[in-house]
């Protein structure tokens, strides 16, 4: 409707680092659709049931702004949904190294809170979150600590007094979102809220920048037949591929101008 | 507080400020186009985003409309990830509740509500970080945000916090200030009749010093009110520079 291709997605904008009293934010602009995620890490003792790892909590907040059905606990159902989506794809080994976030197994491990803000509706939430985290991600830095052990063996952690000396998470696997929403007999990505009112059904499927899919899901009242399922996968992970090399190249693109880089934010 | 020192023997501050002077404020209007208004402001290291909805029809129960004058709704909210410490829940706590009510208030006494009966305008407001004078900005942000939905108002509402440290009051707090335990003084104020239509405080503040509190927080709000009716003169040149007059 709006002269796209089926495959094409609208005008993307990325910006890193928005919010400073965080470990890594980003906020994403997709067509009318706008996130803002924020990541903190904070130290707590691991799960019993994987002592050597840390591990990520997702926290999604449908912001009032988005439209005034999400006040006081209108939105939450829908961040529920979301939360659970995103614990789903980051539930595999592969996507988030979670043993390099471990300080000292059984007793201190890094946890990094992922907190997602909704703030404008524009179609396609689940995109466009799953490239926030991703970016959010990319440009955490945690802080470096070292454990000391003193003669009675009790630790101390220690953290480097350097506010610079911070270790980087790679997010060369973590998944991306691409949603298909079935129209009639074709199937389009990045539906606008018009064309998704429009599709009785749609396909989530979490796509790494290999082409590996991780996960898929199928949300919408209407039905899919197998065929379009496997002709949907296929796409998703050509698009998929197509979006994680660009999404790649912009981050490290805009890593590189250094922290001196003019901040635009809501500014701009 | 023994090491930190909030006024300096020269009559500079933590951040390196002088007694009345503000922190920086950016703003911009139309930040967001599905809303009927909204407005995003940085003051210093705070920054908040207000969205207006309305004037439309009564949601929930018609019976809470108002037969002549439109009812004002608002919603106050700071993101989990806007303070030091991970806050659990966004809105939904008392302070939340109570920041939600005072807003209330302060936009019932500006907005002429008699142009709309029966009908709801709502104002949420969103903070994304907190260092400071959270009120403050989440009204200048509201108001910004009301003039973009163009809904008619008495006046421009502007609001400074204040405090008091050895004899000299603060204007525009920090949250190093704020956390510091003096008396704080949230003011909000519709410059061009002087009126107030917010006026709150909190810890002991002999009677003597709260003309002086009073009048620094008025005079700084005048000075966003000089800095707001700046922004609001650029966006509405934009806007018709953009449709062509």
């Amino acid at each position: 409707m709006d002269g796209r291709g089926c495959e094409d997605y609208r005008c993307v904008e990325v910006e890193t680092d928005v919010v400073s009293n965080t470990s890594g934010s980003a906020r994403v602009k997709l067509g009318h659709t706008d996130i803002l995620v924020g990541v903190k890490a904070e130290m707590g003792t691991p799960k019993l049931e994987k002592p050597n790892e840390g591990y990520l909590e997702f926290f999604v907040d449908c912001s009032a702004n988005a439209t005034p059905e999400f006040e006081g606990r209108g939105g939450d159902d829908l961040g529920t949904e979301i939360a659970n989506t995103l614990y789903r794809i980051f539930n595999n080994k592969s996507s988030v190294d979670l043993k390099s976030l471990c300080i000292s197994p059984r007793e201190h491990c890094w946890i990094l809170y992922v907190d997602v803000l909704l703030l404008e509706c524009g179609g396609n939430l689940f995109d466009a979150i799953s490239i926030a985290v991703k970016a959010a991600l990319f440009n955490t830095r945690i802080p470096r600590v070292r454990v000391l052990e003193d003669e009675e063996g009790l630790k101390d952690i220690e953290l480097s007094d350097d506010p610079y000396d911070c270790i980087q998470l790679s997010v060369e696997n973590v998944p991306c979102i691409v949603t298909l929403c079935k129209i009639g007999y074709r199937h389009v990505v990045d539906a606008t809220l018009q064309e998704e009112a429009c599709s009785l059904a749609s396909l989530l499927v979490s796509v790494t920048s290999k082409g590996v899919v991780t996960c898929m899901r199928k949300v919408g009242k209407g039905s899919l037949d197998p065929e379009s399922v496997f002709e949907m996968m296929e796409t998703s992970k050509r698009v998929g591929k197509v979006l994680h090399t660009s999404l790649q190249s912009v981050l490290h693109k805009e890593e590189s101008l250094g922290p001196k880089r003019q901040k635009v934010g809501f500014l701009g | 507080m023994a090491g930190l020192e909030l006024l300096s023997d020269q009559g500079y501050r933590v951040d390196g400020r002088r007694a009345g002077e503000l922190r920086k404020i950016q703003a911009r209007m139309g930040v967001f186009a599905q809303a009927d208004g909204s407005a995003y402001i940085e003051q210093g290291n705070t920054k908040a985003l207000a969205v207006v909805y309305g004037p439309h029809e009564i949601r929930g129960s018609r019976a809470r409309a108002l037969p002549d004058r439109a009812l004002v709704n608002c919603q106050y909210s700071s993101a989990t990830f806007s303070t030091g410490e991970r806050k659990r829940r966004p809105h939904g706590d008392r302070k939340s509740c109570e920041m939600g009510l005072q807003l209330r208030q302060t936009f019932e006494a500006a907005v002429l509500t008699q142009l709309h009966p029966r009908s709801q305008i709502d104002i949420y407001v969103q903070v994304l970080q907190a260092d400071g004078g959270t009120y403050a900005a989440c009204v200048n942000a509201a108001t910004l945000a009301v003039l973009d939905a163009g809904i008619p108002m008495r006046d421009f509402v502007c609001a400074c916090s204040a405090g008091f440290v050895d004899g000299t009051a603060l204007a525009d707090l920090s949250h190093v200030e704020e956390a510091a335990g003096g008396p704080q003084l949230a003011l909000a104020l519709l410059p061009s009749s002087g009126q107030i239509a917010l006026l709150e405080m909190d810890a002991r503040l002999h009677e003597d010093q709260l003309e002086q509190v009073l009048e620094t927080a008025a005079q700084a709000a005048r000075d966003v009110h000089t800095l707001l009716d700046r922004v609001v003169r650029q966006h509405v040149q934009e806007a018709s520079i953009l449709l062509g007059d």
